[in-house]
Formats: C-alpha cells, structure tokens, sequence
C-alpha cells in the first residue's frame, strides 16, 4: 500500500465511463441494476426513482410552507432544515454515488482514531492520550475516482485527505469506493468541534458512533445523536471499542446494556459492534460491514431516505390528524367550500349593500315619476294650497329638487358587514382544517376585502335601469288627466256663465245653454263626476304603476342577488378555493414525501 | 480551637443550636499553614483564606433568621407568566430553596455535624469503587453498567449516623439504613451505610454520575452537592476534556464551594503528560489551587481499589475531619461561598419577579392598545361618511327622496295618532332599524378585530402563547358541556393555535391539539353576548339622540310654531348628518350629507345643532367604549387566571437579601 498514491488502474475519470463502467459492474454484482452502459459504473448505486420523487415532494411541500410561515403557520426553523436537508441530499446525489461516505463519531477519548487508523492501516491520525485529541476530520478514500468533489463537499482539509491503493491482496478490495471519515469527538470543552461534528454525521451515509465502556450511556452521544436519529438504524453501526479493558463476560453485560438503551430509543436494528483497537479484535467484522454497505450502494440513499422519513414526519401536523398518517384518506373528500356558501354569502353581501333597500328606493322612485303623470293634478293643488309643504314654509330653496334627485343608485355597501360576513365563512370552514391552513384560508377570504364594496357597489349599478324613464301610457294617462282637467276647467267656466249669465241675467241673447240657471246642478254634478274620474283615473293607474314598480323591483332585486352571488364567488369563494387547493397540494405532496 | 468551630458554630455550639442564644461570637481562626502535602499532586491549599481573614462578627441567630425570612419570600415569588427564561428561572427558585433548607439551615443549626464529602463526577470514573477503597468495605455497588450507582449512597462512622438519619439533613429525600451488603437501591432513595472504615467527623457521599441518559440523576447529583461541605471531584483520562466535566467545574468554581479533584483511570504510562495537561487546564480555568489526586489505572478486586492508591484520598478527609483549622476553613469556605452567591442569584430573582409585572402590564397593554385602535376606528368610520352606504343609504334615499321625510317631520299635531299616508312610519322605521343594524355591525367587526388583533399580538409574546395554550386546554376541558351551547352561540370556530408541534411526531400527539387549537378560538372572536349588548346599546343611544333633539327643539320655539316635528324622524335625520358629518366638512359632498345638514341647520340654527352632534357622538363614544370594556374583561380574566402577582414581591427580596448580608 502506498499513502496518497493513485495507481492507474483507479485513475479513471468520470468521464471516461468505459472502465468505470466495468470496474463499477464489477464491484456491484449481478444484483445491481440500471448499471447501463453509460457512465454506469459511477450511477451503480444511482438514486431509486422514487427518492428523487420524494426530495421533489419535499421541495414542493417546503415551497408551499414557505407561503405561510409565521409565528401562526408553518414554522420557519423546520422550513429552513427542510430546505438544507433537500440541497443536502441534491448534493449527495449529484457527487459520486459509487462512493460511501462512512463517519467515526463519539465522545472524547472513545478510540475513534485509533480504530481509523487500524481501519486505514496507516497511523492518519494522530492518537494522543491528552483530551480532546483529534481537533479536525480526517478521510480516507478507497478508490479515488470521482471522490475529489466529494471531499470537497465534506469539508475536509486537504492536508488530512488520505487516499489507500490497490491493496487487493489485503482483502480490500470490497472496501472499494469507501470514504471514512474520523470525526473531531463531539462532547470536549474545545469550542467548535461539535459543530464540525455536527455538520458531518449530517452529510455522513454511515455512521459508525464509537463508544467504550466509560461512556457508552453518555448523555451527550444519546441525547444529541442517537435518540434524534431513531429510524436510521439501517445507517448506523455503533461500536463497543476498547473492549480489550473488559473480561469477555463484562463485555457481553455491557453489550446488553447498550443494545437495552438503543432499543429504548428507537434504534431498533442498529448493528452493535465489539471491537478493540489495540488488540485489533471485532476489526474484521467492521470491515465487513463497511464492506457491506460500500458494496450495495444503497447507505447513501438510505440516508436520504430515513432523513426524509424523519422530516416528513415533522410536516405531519400541518396536514392535519387524519390526513397526515398516510393512511387511505383520499385527498378530494376534504375542506371544501361548503356547497351553499355562494347563496349564504349573496344573501349577506345583499344586506350589506341594501339590495332591499335600493330596490324599495326603486320603486319609490318610479312612483314617484308615475305621480308627475298619472297623478290627479287636483290633489296636488288643493295640498299646496292648504301649506302642507313645509319645504316652502322653511324656505329651503332648492331642497325639494335635491330630495328628488337622489333616489335610487348604487349604494355602495357597508364594510363593517361585509366584514362580519368574510368572518363568519373563513370560521365555516377554518376548524376543519390544521393550524396554518384555517388561518390562511381566512386571509384568503379576507384577500379582496378591499375591492368588495365596489364590486357590490357595481352590481347593484348594473342591475339598476339606465334611468327613470317614462312609460308611453303614462303620456297617455297624463293627457287623458290633462283633458279632464280642460273639462274641470271648462265645467266650472261653464258653471262662472251660468252663473252669469243665468242667474244674474248679466248678458241678455245669450245661448238657452248659458243661461239656463236650472242647469247648474247638472254642471256641478258633472265638474264632481270629472273631478272623480280624475281621481279614479289617478288612483288606478297609481296602482297599476305600483304593481308594477313591484315587479320590477323584484326583477331587479333578483338579479341583484345573482350578482352579489358571482361578487362572492370571484372575490371571496374562489380565493378560498385556490388556498383549499394548494391544501390538498400540500396533503398529497406530503404524501408522496412519505412513501 | 475546638472541634466545632464552624463559622456558625461560634454562636451555636450548645447542644440545641435552635434553643442556644448566640451569645459567644468567635472569629474564625486565621489561614492555618499549610499542612505536609497529603495529596500526592499538590498540597492543600487552604481555601477561603481570606474570608476567613476577615474580621467579622457572625451571629448564628440572626443569620438564621435573616435565611428564614429570605426563604419565605423567596417560597412567595410566583412566576406565573412564561418567558424565555422562566422556567431556569423556576429551577433556580427551587435551587435557592434547597439550598437553603438542605445546606445552609442545617449547617448553621448544628455546626457539630460531621463534614459531608460530596463524591461527583462522571460516570465510570469509579466513584463508588473509591468510597468502597476509603470506607474499606463493600457500600457502594460498582459494576461496569454505566450508571452504576442509581442511588446515592452516604458512607459515614455509626457513631455519627445519627446527624444523617434526622430529618434535619437533606429533608425533602427519603432514606434507608444500608443492612448487608451493597445492593442496587430504588432511585432517589439515599441509602445510608454506616461503617467503622469510616474516619470520624466526615461522612463520604457516592452521588449518581453528572453526565448519564439517566438526566435524574444529574439534578439528583447538583442536590447533594448543595448540601455538601466539601466536594470531592472525580473524573478519568479519557474523560477530563468532557463538556460535562467543566461545566461542573464551573459551576462548583462560582459556587465558592471547598473542592478536591480526582483524576481517575490514569495509564500509568503516560501519567505525568495527562497529569500536566489536566493541570494546564485547571490553571486555565482559575482551578489550579484545588487539590488534586491521580489515581492510576490498576485491577480492581472485590470493587476496591488498591490501598496504596486511595491512600492519599483517604488521609486527605481524615486530615480535614481531624485539624479543626482545616475543618474550620472548609466550612467556612462553602457556606461563605454559598452566601456569596445569593448577593447575585436573589436579585436576579427579584429582577425576574419585576419582569413578571412588566410581562402583565404588557399584555394588558397589548390587550387594550387592541381594543383603542378598535374604537379610534369605529370613531372615525361614524364621522367619514362610510357607514353611509348600502342599507343605510338606499334607506335614506327612499326616505328622504318619496318626501317621507318632510312628511315626517310634521308631527301629526291635534289629531293624535292620524296619518297622512300609509307607509310613513314604516320608511322612518326602516331607515332607524338601518341605521342601528349598520352600527351594531360596524361594534361587531371592530370588536372581532380588536380580538383578534390581541391574540396575534399575545401569539407573539412567550407569556401570551402560554396563556392562550393554557386557555385553550381549559375549553377544551368543558368543551364536552359547553360544546353544543357555544355552537348555538356561533362560538367554535377554528383558529391558528400556535405552529402546532412541528416536534410531536408520533399520531397520538398530533389528534389532541385539534380541539385544543379551535377552543383558543372564542377569545380571537368578539363574545356571544356582544351582539345583544351592542343592540341594547345603540338603540339606547338612538333614544338618547331623540331625547335631545326634544330637548332642543322645545326650546327652539320659533320653529316649532312654523312646523311641527316628529322627534323620532327628527332624531334619525340628525344621526344621518352626523355619520355624513366629515363629507360636508371635507366639501365632498355626495349629496347625502348636504340634505339633512342643511334641513337641520335650518331647524336648529348651526351652533346648537353642532352642540347636539358633539353630544351624540360623545354619547355613542363612550356606549362603545363600555362595550369594549366589557370585551377586554375576558382578556383581563385570561391575563389574571394563572395567579396573582404581588407588586411587591421584588423589593421584598431585595430587602430580605439586604438583610441576610447585614446578619453576615
């Protein structure tokens, strides 16, 4: 063997897929699939379809979050972990698959540079009795191609990069493809280690946690790492080291303590090794589980898997109790707008805008036309008459025109209603929902509360008539009053001729018609009989007017409503719907993540 | 100098010390010179040298009491609001207490007692081997289980296992006299092993390790070594870098506590090099004048080390047991320290308690900063003209437009009850009923999002999402009652309750905040009862408004001998002028504020009828501004629900602390 060595045979650059091809084929087996022939030897191991899946229903469940994070939705620090934990694994997907990166981690003291070095068969690391001892990581590569960039990404220093040759005969070769990693120990009072620690069993495929018999319940290892890391027991090997220091049956006592405590912690598969760097006992068989796992390429996936597994879980809560335990709720049975909201919401936006009131002002206001021409003149003269205008009395001038001119057009509505009415739907259909989604949907209610008003303010515009106009009947009408009025006129001409002419004999040769005092009666009767009809005419047309101002206002008043319902149903419902969509979006995106 | 002379032992030394009157104050002895190394790594420093230089007078009564009165204020400080900090400051609270009752009063009451050794340190650097090696027997279980020890074992002489079997001693933790052999005990039972091995006038203490899974055992750990004389720390090569091992150290280095190190499971090889970086590392840290033992690594036989290497420990406690100038400093080293330490813990206490008030004040503030911009809102959206609009508008316009209106404010005079046409009233009175359903929603959304606006700000205030959760666990708890009731009243509705427990994985904890997030609801909402209350209010101020416009216009008698009115009518225009108000002001009159202006200003001339609208509006103000009072209450409740806090709690401790420092 031969430190920082290449032999040629290894040199192979990505690129050059023909030999990685082969030499990748090789190493996997006959079990590895989709080793194609081109650049197969470096994508052996290539990500299953379904994980990339997964990462992009991940990506999409975060971008989704990311829409509504806040003190009330969903929670900035998982976001941001989701987001690293998804370039994390892009990355590690991107650089040399055929490579497994396998981490030594433990506390101070634990032998993991010792184990490294017997691992690596050269003395890498320094091994020092004073604590803390290794302050940075050192790698080891086996087999170089294609792992530079990797080791870049790990972050570690050029100087502690190791590279270990051909060594076949050693039995090594099954380790090909292999990068281990000794990490800086993670619970010593140097400042900065552990977040070097940190960074690294995060990147890390495997990672082998080295204790030994003074620290193995340590606080520091379970509670920081391995309780957080339950459910990736197919990733992680821990190592009873220095067993050397105990008599085979203390070893076992201890070993069963230790498989106790994991299993307490959810690790439930997690492989327990015993080994001892000075005495080299238990070292083959970490080879061959390093080995193992180098082979079937699949720790790097499974690391990205169980990371997902881990973080999906933690989104559950945001999909809700029922719909995030992945069992066979269908995601179209869920939150929708309940279906009699349009109509619920019109009626209320009706109220707000005073449909009923504009369209009583509507009929007003046509009755009030109609009187100008159907009406009995009469009646109007003998009230102005008698002073009951109290308009004329306070000599308010122009206040009777401007009475006149404001009846009936669009109201505009009131927003504190409108309002009310935005609150009560946000609170239908908000408790079905987990946290975030009730209160985004309310906003989304609440999104175009500004451009109701006019909207409802438009409605009622459009559905109002162009103007107060006048039906040719009433002309009719009011030529008809007109005329009976001329007869009045004519009658009580007729009555002052009589009277004149007949009683007082004022004008002598006049017409029999004229002077015939026995015909005054006759002529009052018939100015009464006019005067009568006129008001019979009057009153009857007033009343066909008001029926029909009735209908009208019940047309408009309908079609009113039907407008309000299609203000509700843009400006309200379907921002609703779009927020319940991208609900559902977010259950199924998660779903997938959790598969 | 006698044995017995403790800094309290001065005044304390009859039998009783509660019933002895400090009548024989001494000064503690001056720093003895140091002894004849018997720790093979450094001689013992004598520590607390210069306290015990200090020339003072200790009364042991009156430093009794000052403690007893800085306990009792100290039980009486109540945190009820959650803050970053709370709960350490809690724990804290409880550490003062307990040291108090388990060291402090015990050690000023009988200052006789044996010196007791608090052995600590990680676990698997053989802590309960070296008691079994001091004590000469097996005491103490030692296995290569890591924890080993579950419960503490206390090793003393049988004469003197007296003073630890009374309550008088660590009295909150239950005991068990050892009989036989060592044996696993429960957790958190102290057992107590009497044994000849024992020196006199120590008593050896095997604690539960500081850095195990088992996180029991590290607070059970930090209680013993409160109680303690003198502490004894133990850790081992592979080890003394530990994060662990240094915050302990810390922590014992600010405690001011006498304290021995012990560096375990030495390779005999490279000894010397661990020994020299160990003690480049305690000199770092400002713990180079401790004394230090190295205990090598060696076989183990019957859980007992070799007698030449526990040895020096061993004469180490015999010596500081036996020299009343060593025991003398030691104690008064620890309990100085302890005292040292409350000049600084009690007032960061006190600061705590003061920050409670401040926490009150600022949710209160929070609540009604809410509920000011609720009503400032509700002022000004009666006086810009936008209530006009919609029913109310349409309302006047068919009112006001049909004549109505003038027809209205002519009384029917003489003729009671006559009307002139059919419908009259029935506009009015549409328009009336308008007008309040259009104040009354204006209250109701105001009030909605005044509640609201609180539960946000309370959702972005530690102490608030702790009342809000708090809250919302005691609807969920009547909800089973109350649940069909509140949905009659329109009441459960979902809210966001915080970001629920993005860290509570597992199905189980994920189904119970559903009710719990929609219970917070209630309280983000305007209550059930505001509706009937907002009713009841506006229309009584409509009435009110009426009442005036009476008033007015019955002393205005010019006009009414032109016309007469109906004050109702009356009344209903001149609350239309007043919601148009601002429009006329402003010139951008859309017609709607010009009518009734100036159909009121001639009827009431300008000046009075400005006076009538200041009045109303003042009126209708301060009707809502009950409301909202009433609103808030719920708040208030919430706010006051986890207790009260009394104002002066904080100088109380201060005085109490003063106090103690005057009796020391």
């Amino acid at each position: 063997m031969s430190i920082g060595e290449y032999p040629s045979t290894w040199l192979t650059e990505a690129g050059q897929a023909g030999r990685g091809g082969q030499a990748g084929h090789g190493q996997a087996g006959p079990g590895v699939a989709g080793a194609g022939p081109n650049g197969a030897g470096l994508s052996g191991g290539a990500p299953p379809g379904d994980l990339s899946g997964r990462l992009t229903a991940l990506a999409r469940v975060i971008q989704i979050g990311a829409a509504r994070s806040g003190p009330e939705g969903f929670s900035r620090p998982l976001l941001t972990e989701a987001e690293q934990l998804v370039a994390r694994a892009g990355e590690r997907l991107r650089l040399s698959p055929s490579h497994t990166v396998a981490v030594l981690a433990g506390g101070t003291g634990s032998g993991k540079s010792s184990l490294f070095n017997q691992m690596a068969g050269a003395d890498f690391s320094a091994v020092g009795v004073t604590r803390p001892h290794t302050k940075d990581p050192h790698a080891c590569v086996w087999g170089m191609d294609g792992a530079g960039p990797l080791m870049e990404w790990l972050g570690i220093p050029h100087r502690n990069r190791y590279a270990r040759s051909s060594a076949l005969s050693e039995g090594e070769a099954s380790l090909r493809g292999l990068v281990l990693v000794d990490l800086p120990d993670h619970d010593s009072v140097a400042a900065g280690a552990a977040v070097e620690t940190n960074r690294l069993v995060g990147l890390a495929d495997l990672m082998v946690w080295v204790l030994d018999p003074q620290k193995y319940a340590d606080a520091s290892v379970h509670r920081r790492y391995l309780t957080p890391l339950a459910g990736h027991s197919s990733v992680i090997a821990v190592v009873l080291n220095q067993s050397d220091l105990l008599t085979a049956e203390q070893a076992e006592d201890c070993v069963s303590d230790l498989a106790r405590l994991l299993d307490t912690e959810g690790l439930h598969d997690a492989r327990i090794l015993v080994t001892s760097a000075r005495s080299g006992a238990g070292l083959d068989e970490l080879r061959k589980v390093l080995a193992e796992t180098v082979t079937d390429r699949r720790a790097a996936t499974d690391r990205i898997a169980a990371d997902l597994d881990a973080m999906a879980e933690r989104f559950v809560p945001y999909a809700g109790p029922a719909r995030g335990t992945g069992l066979d709720t269908g995601f179209e049975d869920f939150a929708e707008v309940p279906p009699g909201s349009a109509v619920v919401l019109g009626e209320s936006f009706s109220k707000a805008a005073g449909a009923a009131a504009v369209g009583q002002a509507l009929q007003s206001a046509r009755e009030l036309r109609a009187v100008d021409y159907v009406g009995w003149p009469v009646s109007w003269l003998v009230d102005r008459s008698l002073g009951h205008d109290p308009v004329r009395k306070l000599r308010l001038g122009n206040l009777w025109e401007e009475l006149r001119g404001i009846s009936g057009g669009p109201a505009g509505a009131q927003q504190a209603e409108i309002d009310n009415a935005l609150t009560a739907i946000g609170e239908q259909i908000g408790p079905t929902l987990p946290a975030p989604w009730s209160q985004t949907v309310r906003v989304a209610a609440r999104s175009k509360r500004d451009e109701i008003p006019g909207a409802l303010g438009a409605a009622i515009g459009d559905a109002l008539p162009e103007e107060n106009s006048v039906e040719p009947w009433w002309r009719l009408v009011a030529a008809w009053q007109g005329l009976l009025l001329g007869c009045v006129v004519a009658g009580l001409a007729w009555i002052g001729a009589l009277l004149v002419i007949g009683v007082f004999h004022a004008v002598h040769h006049a017409a029999a018609i004229f002077s015939d005092a026995a015909l005054l009666p006759w002529v009052g009767i018939l100015i009464a009989a006019i005067l009568a009809l006129g008001w019979l005419t009057a009153s009857g047309c007033m009343s066909m007017v008001s029926a029909a101002a009735l209908r009208e206002r019940s047309r408009v008043e309908a079609q009113m409503r039907s407008r309000m319902q299609d203000v509700a149903e843009q400006l309200v419902l379907m921002p609703v719907k779009q927020e319940l969509s991208e609900y559902a979006r977010f259950c199924s995106a998660l779903q997938s993540a959790r598969q | 100098m006698t044995e017995g002379q403790g800094l309290a032992a001065a005044s304390a030394r009859a039998t009783g010390a509660d019933a002895a009157p400090a009548v024989d104050p001494v000064r503690p002895g001056p720093p003895p010179a140091a002894p004849p190394g018997s720790g093979p790594v450094a001689g013992p420093v004598i520590p607390g040298g210069g306290e015990a230089g200090r020339h003072r007078r200790v009364d042991a009564r009156q430093l009794e009491a000052a403690l007893l009165a800085l306990r009792r204020r100290i039980v009486d400080v109540n945190l009820v609001y959650e803050t970053e900090g709370a709960e350490a400051t809690r724990a804290e609270r409880r550490k003062l207490l307990s040291q108090i009752d388990d060291y402090l009063l015990p050690r000023i009451r009988q200052s006789e007692a044996p010196i007791l050794v608090a052995l600590v340190g990680s676990t698997g650097a053989g802590k309960s081997t070296l008691v079994n090696s001091i004590v000469g027997a097996q005491v103490s279980a030692t296995g290569i289980r890591r924890p080993t020890t579950n419960s503490p074992v206390l090793a003393c002489h049988p004469d003197e296992a007296d003073w630890f079997a009374e309550n008088v001693f660590l009295p909150t933790v239950p005991r068990v006299r050892q009989e036989g052999l060592a044996r696993s005990g429960r957790d958190g039972l102290l057992v107590l092993a009497a044994s000849e091995g024992m020196p006199k006038g120590v008593a050896l203490l095997d604690t539960p390790d500081i850095d195990s899974v088992v996180s029991a055992h590290r607070d059970f750990a930090h209680q013993f070594l409160d109680a303690s004389d003198l502490w004894l720390f133990m850790t081992t090569a592979s080890r003394y870098a530990d994060a662990a091992v240094w915050e302990l150290l810390e922590y014992a280095k600010e405690r001011g506590a006498a304290l021995g190190i012990v560096l375990s499971r030495v390779p005999p090889s490279s000894g010397a090099e661990l020994t020299t970086h160990f003690g480049a590392m305690l000199e770092a840290n400002g713990l180079g004048e401790n004394d230090r033992f190295v205990i090598n690594e060696t076989v183990i036989k019957d859980g007992r080390l070799p007698a030449e290497a526990s040895a020096p420990v061993r004469e180490w406690l015999q010596d500081t047991a036996v020299r009343a100038d060593r025991r003398v400093a030691v104690l008064t080293q620890t309990m100085a320290g302890a005292l040292d330490t409350f000049r600084s813990r009690v007032p960061a206490l006190a600061a705590e308690v003061e920050a409670q008030l401040v926490i009150r004040s600022d949710l209160k503030a929070a609540v009604e900063g809410a509920y000011a911009a609720g009503l400032a809102e509700a002022d000004e959206a009666l006086a810009d003209g936008s209530l006009l609009r919609g029913e109310i508008l349409a309302r006047w316009q068919d009112f006001a437009g049909t004549g109505e209106l003038l027809r209205g404010l002519q009384a029917p005079r003489g003729r009671q009850g006559r009307q002139r046409k059919r419908g009259v009233p029935a506009r009015a009175r549409s328009l009336k009923s308008a007008l309040r359903a259009g104040i009354e929603s204006l209250i109701l959304s105001v009030a909605d999002r005044a509640a609201e606006e609180s539960v946000r700000r309370w959702r972005n205030h530690p102490a608030g999402v702790a009342l809000l959760d708090a809250f919302a666990a005691a609807e969920a708890s009547q909800s089973w009652t109350g649940s069909q009731f509140a949905a009659d009243a329109g009441l459960i509705f979902g809210t966001s309750a915080e970001a629920m427990p993005a860290d509570v994985p597992d199905a189980d904890g994920a189904s119970a905040p559903g009710p719990l997030r929609q219970a917070t609801l209630p309280l983000a909402r305007s209550s059930a009862d505001l509706q009937t209350h907002a009713v009841r209010a506006v229309s009584g101020w409509q009435d009110h408004v009426m009442r005036l416009v009476k008033a007015e216009s019955v002393t205005k008698r010019s006009i009414a001998r032109v016309m007469s009115f109906d004050d109702d009518s009356l009344a209903t225009v001149l609350i239309v002028a007043m919601l148009g108000q601002r429009d006329v002001d402003g010139g951008a009159a859309e017609g709607t504020g010009t009518v009734p202006q100036l159909l009121l200003t001639s009827l009431f001339g300008a000046g009075p009828l400005r006076e009538i609208g200041t009045q109303a509006r003042a009126d209708l103000h301060e009707r809502m501004r009950r409301l909202f009072d009433e609103e808030m209450l719920r708040f208030v409740e919430v706010i006051d629900s986890p207790g009260e806090l009394d104002d002066a709690a904080a100088v109380r401790l201060y005085q109490a602390t003063y106090s103690l420092e005057m009796a020391r």
